[in-house]
């Protein structure tokens, strides 16, 4: 090994990171079937084809394909999205992450939306429908069903089968899951530490405000929100993407404090079921703003 | 105990540059001349320069911009060195700071002694990654070391002496150490003075403090001055990865390297070789480097979190690409003490060293153009106000005669 080199390239970065979201793969494929290995298959390969033949038209070395941070947005938007999604609508979602969000601003680095995220929320926005379906199995459904739940307290609403044991059934377990995928890569060093803990404080903090021990207008618990929906795949996966965050690290508290705090208003009281998708684009919208401010300060 | 550090072969020629930053050296040889191992080749002309040493007995070449050394392989010696004082002996010898600043040892001893001393360390803690010679120097001639340390001493009034080591080395017996511990840059003189002193303060002066630090390679050519008569001739080097003899002059082109770019000096630090570039007394390590294979920067900030500065290395990697010179002083680009420790956490392999040395020699070429500006303009003024006062004068003068001429004519 070269003396000289003491930190993995940024293909061992991605590989690092797919080799953590191995965990949550698993647990979603347990919980909600082999339709999130199909969706998996598609995004992948659909993405790393179009990337390749995008950078090939534009007579780009192909190096460009090489970094493995196609895969990697590729297996974010196929566990995000519903297990089993119709094929054109993930090849839709990978094109606009791999293409719209990353290749039309110059490649891997010069991105300044999460291509992960925008793949996600162009087919949840382009295809509302197709995530209605996203039905009784999902996390997104617990948080619907905790909001829209009439007069009821929180203990009668968790008598449905959507609620787990402490979150939402099924993506309480993917969150533990992505959570130790997370950790892995915090204590590697890979991850930066700073924004996941912002995001989940953040969320915690302004759920412990709106929880009243269960009544009938309490909003979800702390430990509620941070195991259902995508909280853990967001904060150790998706705000960490060094690309699209601030650097400097007390902009990376507020970045991530704000991803959190979003995440809550959107799910408690926004028009979607899950607001992580468009927590982190509004945050990425901020970052170079954050950046930019702390250089100043 | 390492093995024995090999001398490298001897090569058909050496080279002594006599261009040097501070100055350039004067031969005190003719061409065609023969000269022993040890004799003068040439002389600076300020005395931070000192001598120029033919490392072998041979033949004499001179061009306008070198000497050239044609070893006869016969190893004839210049008699041993005889003055008796410590710093003449080392100023004859032509030592100079083996660690990397080549400043001249007999000075720093002269200056040391008359402000007082309190402390002398002896630096063993490797300044880079990958470079060894000094720990080579060290395992190998450990007893020399120590002896050359004690002529030092005396010289300086007997002060506290110290050892500094890296994490990994063994301890010298029968001196105090000093471990230098956390990663690469923490070798630098400021914080091995802070760690022995035990002060948290970095930004303190070695002499301020009564500090000496010499290189281990230094004392060690201290030793062979002192107690042998010897000249610095030789000095070990770290060739790629193993240390070896290496005569000054050795061209680098003549040294066994693996394909790829050389660089003199260390292989994260150090600079491209030139064609021609010899080992010199200040050559740590010489280095092939295979090409790195570079990928956009992703901002990951690791390059920041390594910086001993604290600087923000993609900031400044971005704005020296793009020519944003306006924002290199608040991106503090003068601070950086190219270390490369950006280089190597850059998981992008982003040649950032490199990018910092091309944008301070910019701004320093930037800075003289813009001063030079404003002098060419202050002299302008100056010589346009000259021109019209002398304008005034004589106008003045010739009013004045043309006055004193019609008060004559009207009389």
């Amino acid at each position: 090994m070269d003396a000289t080199i003491a930190q993995p390239s940024t293909r061992g970065v991605m590989l690092r990171t797919g080799a953590a979201l191995i965990p949550a793969l698993v647990a979603a494929t347990y919980c909600f079937g082999p339709g999130v290995l199909v969706n998996l298959a598609v995004t992948v390969s659909a993405g790393v084809a179009l990337e390749a033949g995008w950078v090939w038209a534009r007579f780009r070395a192909l190096d460009a394909v090489k970094d493995g941070s196609t895969p990697v947005t590729c297996t974010l938007i196929a566990i995000a999205v519903p297990p089993g999604l119709e094929p054109g609508i993930l090849v839709f979602a990978a094109a606009m992450g791999v293409i719209l969000a990353k290749q039309f601003y110059g490649g891997i680095g010069k991105n300044v939306f999460n291509p992960a995220m925008v793949g996600y929320a162009a087919a949840l926005v382009a295809f509302p429908a197709h995530f209605a379906d996203w039905d009784a199995l999902t996390g997104a459904t617990a948080l619907d069903a905790l909001r829209f739940r009439g007069g009821a307290t929180i203990a009668e609403t968790w008598r449905q089968p959507v609620f787990g044991i402490i979150g939402a059934h099924g993506f309480e377990i993917v969150n533990a899951a992505a959570l130790a995928g997370g950790l892995y890569l915090c204590v590697t060093r890979i991850a930066n530490w700073r924004m996941p803990l912002a995001v989940l404080g953040a969320l915690g903090a302004c759920a412990a405000l709106g929880y009243d021990n269960g009544s009938s207008a309490s909003l979800g618990s702390p430990l509620f929100h941070w195991f259902s929906g995508g909280t853990m795949l967001a904060a150790f996966f998706i705000a960490t993407d060094p690309v699209t965050s601030p650097s400097s690290p007390r902009a990376q508290w507020v970045f991530g404090v704000g991803i959190g705090m979003l995440i809550f208003l959107i799910r408690s009281f926004g028009g979607y079921p899950d607001g992580i998708a468009f927590a982190v684009l509004l945050a990425n919208l901020a970052a170079p703003a954050l950046d930019r401010a702390v250089l100043r300060s | 105990m390492g093995a024995a550090v090999k001398r490298l072969p001897l090569p058909s020629v050496l080279r002594y540059p006599l261009l040097a930053r501070a100055g350039r050296y004067a031969p005190r040889v003719v061409a065609g001349a023969r000269v022993r191992a040890g004799d003068v080749l040439a002389v600076g002309n300020v005395p931070v320069l000192g001598y120029l040493h033919a490392a072998e007995s041979g033949t004499v070449e001179t061009t306008a911009t070198d000497v050239l050394l044609h070893p006869d392989g016969l190893h004839d010696a210049a008699p041993p060195l005889t003055s008796m004082d410590l710093a003449e002996r080392v100023r004859d010898a032509g030592i100079v700071g083996l660690g990397g600043a080549g400043y001249p040892t007999w000075l720093k001893l002269r200056q040391a002694r008359s402000a007082g001393v309190t402390t002398l360390i002896v630096n063993a803690v490797e300044c880079e990654p990958g470079v060894s010679a000094d720990r080579a120097v060290l395992r190998n001639h450990t007893e020399a070391v120590l002896s050359g340390l004690r002529a030092l001493a005396e010289y300086l009034g007997g002060p506290r002496t110290l050892i500094a080591l890296g994490e990994d080395m063994d301890d010298v017996p029968g001196i105090e150490t000093v471990r230098v511990t956390g990663p690469y840059p923490s070798g630098s003189e400021r914080t091995l003075i802070a760690r022995a002193l035990g002060v948290k303060q970095q930004k303190v002066l070695a002499t301020d403090v009564g500090v000496v630090v010499l290189n281990v390679a230094t004392v060690f050519a201290v030793h062979r001055a002192w107690d042998h008569g010897e000249r610095l001739l030789e000095r070990v080097v770290t060739v790629q990865d193993e240390d070896a003899w290496v005569r000054i002059g050795h061209p680098v082109a003549d040294l066994p390297l693996p394909e790829g770019e050389v660089v003199v000096g260390g292989p994260v630090t150090g600079w491209p070789a030139t064609e021609s570039e010899p080992v010199t007394k200040t050559t740590r390590a010489v280095t092939a480097r295979k090409p790195r294979e570079t990928s956009p920067c992703i901002r990951c900030g690791w390059c920041a979190h390594a910086c001993p500065e604290g600087l923000l290395p993609q900031e400044l990697f971005r704005g020296i690409n793009a020519e944003r010179w306006s924002e290199m002083k608040a991106l503090r680009l003068a601070d950086c003490v190219e270390c490369g420790a950006c280089d190597m956490a850059c998981p992008s392999r982003l040649p950032l060293l490199a990018t910092f040395r091309y944008g301070k020699s910019e701004r320093r070429e930037l800075e003289r153009r813009t001063h030079d500006a404003a002098l060419a303009r202050d002299r302008f003024t100056v010589r346009m106000a000259r021109l019209e006062r002398q304008r005034e004068e004589r106008r003045n003068e010739r009013e004045a005669r043309m006055a004193s001429r019609r008060e004559w004519m009207r009389r």
